[in-house]
Formats: C-alpha cells, structure tokens, sequence
C-alpha cells in the first residue's frame, strides 16, 4: 500500500511544504519587513507553490526534471500491476484511465452536491443550507461539472483510444501527457479547500463585481481553474500533433475514425480559446491582490469586459465538451448499425465549421449584460449559423440509423439516447439565442434545462454510450449487459423526468441559482427534486456493474463487437507498445458490407480486420 | 560551413535594420489619421518578420524525417 | 553531461516538437491578445502624457537588439560555432537584464504617475508584468542552456534546446511588438 502510494504521498508532502513556504512563510516574511501581504495574495502565491511542489514530489523532478541539471534520472522501477496507476507514468492507456477514474470520481462529487441543492429546492423555504451555503454548493458543483465535462472525455478516452484508433505506439509527447494529468489533482484539492477560507458564491462563471470582493474561496477557485486550463492547453497540443504527426502508415486523415476527428476539432477550440479563460479569471485576482481596476466597481472597472472575454471561451468550451462526444456517438451508432457511416465527409466538414464558427457566438451569453446594442443582431445570427454544421452531424447518425441494421447493445442505447436529448438540448437553444426571447428566458430554468440537455444528456450520455463500447478492450473483460440495460433505462427516463419540467419551470419564472423560490412553483419543484434522486440512485447501478465487472466478468477477447477500426485489432488490453508492428492501413475506418474491404492489414493479436 | 555562417548573420543583421526601421515609422504613425490601423500593420509586419526569419516559421512547411 | 547518442531527436521528433512549441507559442499569444483587448476595451486608446517615452524605446531598442543575437547565437551552434554560441547567448542575457532593469525603473516612476488601481495603470502594470514574468522565464532558460552550452552540449546536429529557447525568446520579443504601440504610442 505505501509502496503503492509512496510518490503520491511525496507529492503531497512536497505540495503542503510549498503551499507553506510559498503562502504562509512568505508572507509572514513581507509582514514583518513592513510590507504588505493581503490573505488573497497568500493563498494565491501558497497554491500555485504548492502545485510545484506537488509536481516535483509525484515525480516531475525524479523522473524528467533532473535531466535538465545534467543529473541522472531516477526513474520508479517498472511495474506492471495496479501501482503505476499512482505514478507519474507515460503509458498513454494508463493515463487514460488515470484521468476516467479521477473524473469519473469528481462526477460522483458533483453529482452527491446536486443531490444537496435539490434536497433544499424540494419545497419552498429554507430546510438543509443557509442561504450562502446554497450558493456555494451551487458554485461548486457547477465548477466541479464543467471541469469534469472538459476533461473526461479528451483526458480519459481520447487518450486512451486516439493513439491506438490511429495505430500509434503512444502520444507525441508522453511526459507532457503524464504532466497534464498530474495538473489535475490539485485543481480538486483547491477547488474543495475553498470552503475551508469561506468558499466562493459566484458560480462556475465567476461574474465580477461580485468575484471581486467575496470570501478569498474565490481565490483558490481562480488558481485552481487556471491551472487545470494550462491542462487542458497541454493536452490539446498533445492531440494535435499526435494526430497530425502520429498516424499509422496508411492512415490518411480521410481514414481517421471519427471520433479521432472530433479530438482533434475539440483539441483545436481547447489549445486557443482556454487562455481567455486563464486571462479574465487573472484580471480578478489581479483586482483582488493587486489593487487593479479591471472589473472592481469603485474603482471604476467594467465588469461587462469580464463577461465578453470570459464568454470568448466559454463558449468554445461548450464545443470543447460536445466535440468528442458527437464523435463517440457516431462512431457507436456505425459500428452498432453495421454500416459505413452515412456522409463521414460532412461530419467532418461539420467538425470544422463548428471550430471555426464558435469563436464568433460568445454574446448570446451577454443579451441582458449591458453590452452594445449593436452585438445583438450579429450574435444571434451566428449563434443560429451553428446550427447548420450540427445539423451535419445530426443527419449523419439519422442516416446512418436508418441505412443500418442496429444491434441494440447497451452502447448503442445510449448513443440513441444521445440523439433524443441533444435534439431537445439543441432546439432550446435556439430560443435562448433569439434576443427578444432570451430577454425573458435568461438566468430562469429554462437555461438550466437548455444546458443540461446538452452537456448531461449529449456528453453524458455520450459518454456512457463510449464506456460501454470501449470497457471490454479497456479492461480486458465484458460488462454485464443486463445491468447495462436497467442502468440505460434508469438513467434515461429518469434524466428526462429530472430535467424536462425545468423548461416549464424556467418559463413560469423560476429563477436559477436561488434557493428560494414563490410557493406557487413547488409542485414542479418536489416533482423535480424527487426524479433527481432517482437519477442518481442510477448511477449506482453503473458503478456496481463496472466494478464487479472488471473484477470478475468473462474475458471479452480482442474484438468482441467484431467491430473494424484499429484498437479492436490488437488484444485486450494492449500491451504496453499497442501493436506489435505497425499496423498498415490500407480503406476507410467503417468496412461494414462492403466486399472484400478491409481498414488495416495486421500481423497478430488475433482480432480480425475488417 | 564559414561562408555559409557568415551569409546567416549578414541575414539576421538586414531583418535586425528593417525592424528597427519599422520601430522608428511607428512612432510617427502614431500621429497619422488612422493611427491605430497603420500600428496594428506595422506591428504585424515585425512580427512577421521575426517569426519568418528568426523563427524559421516555414520549416514547418518543409519536408521533414517521417 | 553529454546526453546519450540515442537520446538525440530523429528527424520526425524533432519536426514534433518544433510542432508542439508552435503551438504552445499560438497559445500563448492568445493570452497576451486577451490583455491587449482589455486595454482597449477598458479605456479606448486613452494615454497620459507623462509617460516615459525615451524609457519606453530603450527598453523596446534593447528587446529588439536581443533578438539578433539570440538568432546569432542558435545560427552559430548550428554551424559549429560554439566560442559564436557562447558570447551570443551571453550578450542575448546582458539584454535581457537591461529589459528587466528598464522595466522595474518604468514601475518605480509608474507608481507615482499612474498606479495599478487607475485604468491606464491597470493595464500598463499587468501588460508589462506578465511580459516581464515571460522575459524572466526566458532568461532563465538562456542561461540554462548557456551553461549546459559551456560544459561542451549541443553541435550541429543537436541543439534543439537551443532552438526552442530561442523560439520562445523571439517570442517574447514578438509579444512586446504589440505591447509597445499599444501602451505607449495609440492615443
Ligand atoms: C445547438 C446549438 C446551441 C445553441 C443555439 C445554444 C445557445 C445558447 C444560448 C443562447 C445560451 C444563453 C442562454 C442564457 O443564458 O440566457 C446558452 C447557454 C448555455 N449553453 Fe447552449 N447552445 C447550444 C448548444 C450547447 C451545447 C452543445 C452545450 C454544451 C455542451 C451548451 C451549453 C450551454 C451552457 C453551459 C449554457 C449556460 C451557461 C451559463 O450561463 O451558465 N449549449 N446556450
Ligand atoms: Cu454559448
């Protein structure tokens, strides 16, 4: 067990003695020379630190670092067991699950706050929290959710399945990898020791003037959602060049998998956009500790410009979560409908047009903030313009569907699923978009149902989709199909009792981010609250069947889906070096009914191609 | 390998003058109508000028191992 | 300390990493353009007069001036010429200190003329500062590699260290192309 754990146990140490001599120490230092050290700057200085120092214990300095001194490395001995699920290790398929676990684990967090909120929603008046309570469990489990959205997906299976899909050893850069996740556990450490300085009680946006002057929980929700953006940045070049420069001989970019594709359109977004993410929540705590004038409004700041640049990400980043999952429901739904899938050029087309579009819609966010009247016209049109490339994507899978003959395994239930909800999420987007609408619309449930329809019910169920299919060459053995199901129906019927009644909700004036609410609205409220609880009994079906799985399922073999991209192609789980030779790639990724067609030519492992 | 050497620098020396030559236009720029476009120009041009020559920005056009 | 024959990058490594830092540098840049759009979108093309104008193009002449000898000094590891290398790389550092003297001198006088919680001073300090943390690290990478460079590492056929320092040194460089109109001569 310590051995196990010992580099995780040095990087603690290392983290808590650099958060001392980072925060505290220095500062009593400045102190006591006469200057002074305001708390915010303290915690800000302590965390970041702390976050070295954590790097350097877990194994940055013992395996990487010390070579730039000239020294030599000190690498852990190999291990092949679960250990090196703690270490600082380059395998892209443990990172992978690495990043799986530790978010699947923070969506259980989030999910267990949300369960608080809707405790206290339940009926009207205060029962469960106070009212600064309630608004930091809503600030946190907002925050905990996005940053789980960004990075399940392009952390967990994009890493795990990109190089495998496209026939690569590993990532272009594997120690930048191992770093980007090694990022995150900070990020969760800071995000949940911001209760213990006060929380925070902005929500996951942050919007100043309010970011500017609340308890200093603020600030390590700053430091933490700035460092898990310089993750996200890494991991997104990583992709890039990787997919770019990684690709088996053969693999033309016409031949990537889809989902290889979508990677690469949300590892376009993440690279570039992430750092207005950085910059805006830097000028409040610059605000904060440094006394500036961004967004504070006695000095004269305008906090609009907060919300104009903070959106010029955000927005991206709602593409960032949906990318992959658009990917991985399509490649579930070809390869679960038995056929090519329909119009993969116009997916990808859609792709692009989504990348190159989302960084021209950020406004919509904005219809009520104050900004020029003259954004709303150009905004509104734009963010309508989206839906043409999400159309594309949404007519391939109809297409698909309906050229295919389905095979209705747990998979490719929730990949249909996927299309329902997001057909729902997407839809009422649309009427947020339209400015006149969106007046009355903004800030009420109907917004809440709107993005949970999209990022829980096209992400999430995205995801689930893409766990199942992957989980038997992940984990070398099979799921068990008929808790799939219970889980799939559970999670479906409850999802939309939870969330559906929010747009009833949202248009009869519930406000969202309240904890109280007029008693008139406390019927839907209970009915609500009640399908909550239900959802998240579900989940535990999930973890039970996931669990037991992986330690005693049948073995699944290579290619249970019988299923023609690479990672299909060599055993499970692959070995370290994934295949063992190049695999030459000769046709497109989906050969399903066509004569004599074949993706890739392999030596061994014992799948069969095509 | 000497000439070749010396060829580079001189290279480097002429974009070093250029650059300098567009730092002095910028300050009267700045008085010109227009000001803020003809900076955002010139700074574009510099920085061009710097990623191409001092960058080498086109070697990722280029052929390379694989 | 020579680094093993087989750690040298093969042509397709290197290709990825120049690859990866460009895109790191793109990034980057996406971080300053940030805070170079919340100057104008804060206050316009406001300036006040008392800035310290010759400071200001001091400052930019040396930044400027850095960046041919940084070119030098990767040009000349590239032909195998270290004594080159060395005295470019140490002359890339001298620059690099008098930008951050000039820098720390402009703050003093700042402080007084316009402070960080005036809207001018908002900017000028978190522009000239996050540069300033960029002209720092770089210095610091210059000097790592200088020093690695005198123990007799990199040659012709192996400076990629080299290179990428001088990259992101130009880089920086090129951040201050845009922060200089933009703090001193719009308005
Ligand atoms: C299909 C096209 C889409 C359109 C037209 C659209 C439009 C909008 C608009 C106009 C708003 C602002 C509503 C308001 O605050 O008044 C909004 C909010 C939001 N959307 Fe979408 N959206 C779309 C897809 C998505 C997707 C795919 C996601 C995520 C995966 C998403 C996530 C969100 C989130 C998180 C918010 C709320 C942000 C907040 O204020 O906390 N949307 N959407
Ligand atoms: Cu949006």
């Amino acid at each position: 067990m310590v051995r196990a754990l010992a580099p995780v146990l040095k990087g603690l140490a290392y983290g808590a003695v650099g958060y001392g001599v980072g925060g505290p120490l220095l500062a009593g230092l400045v102190r006591a020379l006469g200057g002074s050290f305001p708390f915010d700057l303290e915690l800000a200085t302590g965390a970041v630190v702390g976050t070295l120092g954590w790097l350097a214990g877990v194994g940055v300095w013992d395996t990487w670092a010390r070579g730039w001194f000239g020294l030599p490395l000190r690498p852990w001995p190999e291990d092949k067991s679960v250990v090196r699920y703690f270490r600082f290790t380059t395998d892209h398929k443990v990172i992978g699950i690495q990043y799986l676990v530790t978010f699947l684990g923070l969506f259980f967090l989030g999910g267990a706050l949300a369960i608080l909120m809707r405790w206290e929603l339940m009926r009207p008046g205060m029962q469960l929290l106070t009212l600064n309570g309630y608004n930091q469990v809503m600030s946190l489990h907002g925050i905990v959710m996005i940053a789980v959205a960004v990075a399940i997906f392009l952390g967990g299976l994009g890493n795990y399945c990109v190089p495998l899909m496209i026939g690569a050893p590993d990532m272009a850069f594997p120690r930048v990898n191992a770093l980007s996740y090694w990022l995150t556990p900070p990020v969760a450490v800071m995000l949940l020791a911001s209760l213990l300085v006060g929380g925070w009680d902005s929500g996951w946006t942050a919007y100043p003037p309010l970011s500017a002057v609340n308890a200093p929980g603020q600030v390590l929700m700053i430091v933490a959602v700035v460092i898990f953006g310089v993750s996200s940045i890494l991991g997104g070049i990583n992709f890039l060049v990787t997919i770019a420069r990684m690709r088996a001989p053969g693999m033309t970019w016409g031949r990537m998998p889809i989902f290889v594709w979508s990677v690469f359109a949300a590892s376009l977004l993440s690279f570039i956009f992430t750092q207005y993410l950085a910059a805006s929540l830097l000028m409040v705590l610059l605000d904060r500790v440094a006394g500036m004038s961004y967004f504070h409004f006695a000095r004269g700041g305008t906090p609009v410009v907060y919300q104009q640049l903070f959106w010029f990400y955000s927005h991206p980043a709602v593409y960032i979560m949906i990318l992959p999952a658009f990917g991985a429901a399509l490649e579930v739904i070809t390869h679960f409908a038995r056929t090519p899938l329909y119009a993969y050029r116009w997916v990808v087309g859609g792709f692009l047009g989504i990348v190159g579009l989302s960084g021209i819609v950020w406004a919509h966010h904005n219809f009520t903030s104050g900004m020029p009247d003259w954004m709303h016209a150009p905004m509104l049109a734009t963010t309508e313009a989206i839906s043409v490339p999400t159309g594309l994507v949404f007519l391939s899978a109809l297409g698909t569907l309906v050229r295919g003959r389905l095979w209705l395994r747990t998979p490719m239930l929730f990949a249909l699923a996927w299309v329902w909800n997001f057909l729902i999420g997407g839809v009422t987007g649309i009427f947020n978009a339209d400015v006149a609408t969106d007046l009355h619309l903004h800030d009420t449930y109907f917004v809440v149902g709107h993005f949970h329809y999209t990022i829980m019910g096209g992400e999430i169920f995205a995801l689930f989709a893409a766990l199942y299919y992957w989980y038997p060459k992940i984990t070398g053995r099979m799921y068990d199909e008929r808790l799939g199901r219970v889980h799939f129906w559970w999670t479906f019927l409850a999802f939309n009792a939870t969330f559906f009644p929010m747009f009833w909700a949202g248009l009869h004036g519930m406000n969202r981010r309240i904890a109280d609410y007029p008693a008139a609205l406390g019927a839907v409220n209970l009915w609500t609250s009640v399908a909550a609880f239900v959802l998240g009994a579900g989940f535990l079906v999930f973890l039970y069947n996931f669990v037991t799985s992986w330690v005693r399922g049948p073995a699944a073999g290579a290619n249970p889906w019988h299923a023609s991209t690479l990672e299909w192609q060599t055993s499970s789980p692959p070995p370290v070096e994934n295949f063992p030779a190049p695999p030459a790639v000769v046709g497109g990724p989906y050969v399903y009914g066509i004569p004599r067609a074949r993706h890739a030519a392999l030596g061994a492992a014992g799948g069969r191609a095509g | 390998m000497k000439e070749v050497l010396a060829e580079k620098l001189r290279v480097g020396s002429t974009v070093f003058v250029a650059l300098c030559a567009l730092t002095a236009v910028e300050w009267f720029a700045a008085r010109w109508p227009g000001a803020l476009l003809w900076l955002a120009v010139i700074a574009a041009a510099k920085a061009a000028l710097i990623a191409e020559y001092f960058m080498h920005s086109s070697q990722l056009l280029g052929e390379e191992g694989s | 300390m020579h680094r093993p024959e087989a750690a040298r990058l093969s042509p397709h490594e290197l290709y990825n990493a120049r690859l990866g830092l460009w895109l790191f540098i793109v990034s980057e840049a996406a971080l300053f353009s940030a805070f170079i759009a919340a100057r104008y979108l804060n206050l316009g093309t406001q300036r006040p007069a008392e800035l310290n104008q010759p400071l200001g193009l001091a400052i930019t002449a040396a930044l400027l001036l850095s960046s041919l000898t940084a070119y030098r000094a990767e040009t000349c590891i590239a032909h195998g010429d270290r004594a080159g290398f060395l005295r470019n790389t140490l002359w890339t550092l001298l620059l690099a200190v008098v930008f951050l003297v000039g820098v720390v001198a402009e703050w003093v006088e700042a402080f007084h003329l316009f402070p960080p919680g005036t809207r001018y001073g908002t900017s000028f300090f978190s522009l000239t500062g996050l540069h300033g943390l960029h002209v720092l690290s770089g210095a610091v990478l210059l000097l790592g590699v200088y020093l690695h460079g005198r123990r007799g590492r990199y040659g012709p056929e192996d400076y990629w260290p080299v290179e990428g320092v001088v990259k992101y040194w130009h880089f920086v460089d090129v951040a201050w192309v845009f922060i200089y109109p933009t703090l001193y001569l719009v308005g």
